[in-house]
């Protein structure tokens, strides 16, 4: 409907600008008349001048024979004794036939007519006519023939001859000069008559033809006109056998075709409204921001694909104070997989507190869910129990991906389990494939999960992110807590596929048991937590004394080598270890001290108390200085998958400290000045390993 | 600067314009390093080799530079940092940065590619 309105605003806005048009009709009746005309004319005018020069050739010949023939008759009368009385009658028999003979005289050689129509002037001398100009064209005049033209006639004059061929006298005609110019007259009018009837004829054809062969470029327009409104409905007649019947046809044919891709246009729009409400319903009952249950933290991460998708997860704190957790995989995408997810939602959220067995919890889903689903849909799910004062969890998988356990140590278990998807099998089956499991969570551990999406994520040579890059993500940030966790994987997966757009669903869950084993047993954060390092470090730490000066940092290079174990370490991760606490001392020096170089801060280093295969885990670095406070913390970790971050080049410093330790804690202000504290617990340092991995 | 900070001049006998780096890459070296890189592209050396493999150390701005001066080297050209040393590599991996800068074995093989 909407294309519909767009089109005829289109159509209008042409239609509103005024253009004055010349039709094709009149342009080829005009031309084509006018050319006729001219074609008429010109013929005309040539024949005209044609026949009257024929016609007064012919007139002028006809003058010289009769000439000839007085002059015959002539000869043998002017030899007899009474030449006139032969003449005189045959010359007014001539005149009467021939009216426009106006002269007919024959004279002697003496000069003396003997011969003529009125039998007065017999006997006469003869005076020739006045002003006679000699006609000297083509005519073939015999010896002593003449032609002449006067003022009002036109003479011929041919010898008498006698039989012995000597002249005796001569025969004179002379015809009205008036008579020639109506003969030509005459000529042209009929010459006229006959052009202007050609003429007539001519254009009424032209119209007829123009009419009747054009006339579909009017219907033609009106047509187009018409689909130009949006008005797709209505086919343009196809008549007659002239291209301008297949010019309908295509039009007709285009026409269907708008209408199809109208139809077509509208209704993805409509699928991707519909797209949208259904993620935007997908996206309302994934459970927002993070829950913090005693000291565990759960967190979760959702990247919808570009098509809606059915992962989900979700955690609910029980009214018995045990945390339930859940992460499922609907197969299929569309809004069928999200309907489900729906459905699994609400399902889940309604019986999860009725069940005290994970896997008694999946089988009831199971049961409720086996109506819904049609043959070949089917659901993989995680589902756990957290009892919160124990660090207990039971769980048990449907199928899902291996649980990822990551220990305070920083090694990493994967937690395989048996299991059939729910909906895929009969619910005994199933029965018989699940079973509850149980895992004891210690202070500083973490546990991932996630959906295919994470670890079938491509990159653009086609290999996958795999189990591998989830595990070196988690070596990387697994002793940041959940949520850094959780940004690192995001970041990994979006640099893995390129930037571009997730072809499925990127789901993510992580549970933190929150605190450290750092100087044995859970370690208080906070101040507190600081300032007791503080005190251990000034009682048993090693110390450096630096002014805030960046030239001065470089002392910290050998320092921080020599302190032991970080001797013992591998050189790349010795090198590691060095950037991280330069990175604290420059920001300190910088930021909190201005580069004062009147001003010094304190470095202690606290080896573990128990060194071993744990490399560093449980030694810190502690700083101290008296400058102002600064908030390193509440700068979020860099996206250098933005270019423009990348540009500027800056921050960091930061990064590479929450890479490398596993607690970073900046205390301003405390009674003892400002603290920094960078704390190890993962060891061997993850990077480090890869980069002795690598080579 | 610190004085085992090294930067070669540019070298401009190869195909291609080229920088060695040594020392430490703090933060001070990196500035001196971002305006030599910037001046060798300012004559027209559009596409530059760094050859980081004596960088012994390497700070949050020597990464950030390297960073900044791929994105500049990026418009018409190339940057290529061919070979890296250990250091430099363990930070590059630990901040993920693969992606997003041109490593390559020798200076050789990044001359391969841009051929």
């Amino acid at each position: 409907m909407k294309a519909t309105l767009a089109m005829t605003g289109q159509a209008m806005a042409v239609v509103a600008r005024p253009r004055r048009i010349l039709g094709l009709r009149l342009i080829v009746t005009v031309v084509a008349a006018l050319l006729t005309a001219a074609g008429v004319l010109g013929v005309g005018v040539v024949a005209e001048r044609q026949s009257r020069a024929t016609l007064s050739a012919e007139l002028r010949s006809r003058l010289l024979l009769t000439a000839r023939n007085l002059a015959m008759v002539g000869s043998s009368a002017l030899l007899s004794d009474y030449p006139e009385l032969t003449l005189h009658p045959l010359i007014r028999e001539m005149q009467r036939e021939e009216p426009a003979l106006d002269l007919a005289v024959v004279v002697d050689h003496e000069g003396i007519i003997q011969g003529h129509s009125d039998a007065r002037r017999l006997g006469e001398a003869y005076a020739p006519p006045e002003r006679v100009a000699p006609l000297t064209d083509a005519h073939a005049l015999r010896p002593g023939e003449s032609l002449g033209e006067g003022p009002t006639l036109l003479l011929a004059e041919s010898p008498v001859l006698h039989p012995g061929g000597e002249p005796i006298g001569k025969a004179v005609v002379g015809m009205r000069r008036s008579y020639v110019a109506e003969r030509v007259q005459a000529a042209r009018q009929a010459l006229l008559l006959v052009m202007g009837g050609i003429l007539i004829l001519s254009l009424a054809m032209i119209l007829l033809l123009m009419s009747r062969l054009l006339r579909p470029v009017g219907a033609l327009r009106s047509g187009l006109e018409r689909i130009g409104r949006g008005d797709l409905e209505t086919a343009l007649p196809v008549t007659g056998r002239t291209e301008f019947s297949l010019l309908a046809a295509a039009v007709n044919e285009m026409a269907g075709r708008l209408r199809a891709a109208q139809v077509e246009m509208v209704e993805k729009e409509r699928l991707a409204h519909e797209l949208d409400l259904a993620r935007e319903i997908q996206s309302g009952l994934l459970p927002e921001g993070e829950l913090v249950a005693g000291p565990f933290l759960l967190a979760g991460a959702h990247r919808a694909a570009a098509e809606v998708g059915g992962d989900y997860y979700d955690f609910l704190a029980l009214p018995d104070g045990r945390v339930a957790l859940a992460i499922a995989d609907v197969a299929g995408k569309g809004l069928g997989g999200c309907m489900i997810m729906s459905m699994l939602s609400a399902l889940w959220r309604s019986h999860a507190p009725r069940y005290g067995s994970p896997r008694e919890l999946l089988l009831a889903l199971d049961v409720q869910l086996a109506a819904t689903l049609k043959p070949g849909q089917f659901i993989t799910m995680f589902y756990g129990l957290l009892d919160v004062e124990t660090g207990r969890l039971r769980f048990a998988s449907a199928a899902h991906s291996p649980l990822l356990h990551r220990k305070a140590d920083g090694s990493i278990e994967w937690r395989v389990t048996r299991g059939i998807p729910l909906g895929a099998v009969s619910t005994a089956m199933l029965a018989r494939s699940l079973q509850d499991e149980e895992l004891q969570l210690e202070p500083g551990d973490l546990l991932l999960q996630y959906t295919d999406g994470i670890n079938e994520a491509f990159n653009p040579a086609g290999e996958q992110f795999g189990l591998t890059g989830i595990e070196r993500c988690v070596q990387q940030a697994g002793g940041r807590g959940a949520q850094a966790l959780l940004e690192t994987l995001h970041r990994a997966v979006v640099a893995w596929s390129a930037d571009g757009p997730p072809s499925d669903d990127e789901t993510l869950l992580a549970l933190a048991y929150q605190g450290s084993p750092t100087g044995g047993g859970r370690q208080q954060s906070g101040a507190e937590g600081v300032l007791a390092c503080l005190a251990r470090a000034e009682r048993e730490g090693r110390q450096l004394t630096l002014p805030a000066q960046l030239e001065s940092l470089s002392a910290l290079h050998d320092w921080v080598r020599a302190c032991p174990p970080v001797d013992a370490l591998a050189t790349p991760d010795q090198g590691l270890v060095v950037t991280a606490v330069y990175e604290a001392a420059a920001n300190i020096a910088e930021h909190a001290c201005a580069l004062d170089p009147a001003q010094r801060f304190d470095l202690w280093w606290v080896a573990p108390a128990a060194p071993g295969p744990g490399g560093l885990a449980g030694g810190y670095f502690l700083f101290r200085d008296r400058g102002q406070g600064f908030a390193p913390e509440a700068r979020p970790a860099s996206d250098l998958s933005d270019p423009a971050q990348r540009r500027r080049g800056r921050g960091l410093g930061l990064d590479i400290i929450r890479g490398v330790t596993s607690r970073f804690e900046y205390i301003p202000a405390t009674p003892a000045g400002n603290l920094t504290l960078l704390a190890f617990s993962n060891s061997p340092l993850p990077l480090a390993k890869e980069s002795i991995h690598a080579r | 600067m610190l004085a085992d900070f090294t930067l070669s001049p540019l070298g401009t006998s190869g195909p291609v314009a080229s920088i060695d780096v040594g020392g430490r890459l703090d933060a001070g070296a990196a500035q001196d390093l971002r305006k030599r890189c910037l001046d060798a592209r300012t004559l027209g050396h559009k596409h530059l080799t760094l050859d980081l493999s004596q960088v012994s150390f390497v700070a949050s701005s020597g990464i950030g530079a390297l960073l900044a001066l791929t994105e500049e080297f990026a418009k018409d050209g190339a940057l290529y940092l061919a070979p890296i040393s250990p250091a430099v590599r363990s930070v590059i991996q630990l901040l993920n940065l693969e992606p997003y800068l041109s490593i390559y074995e020798s200076r050789e093989a990044a001359l391969a590619v841009l051929r």
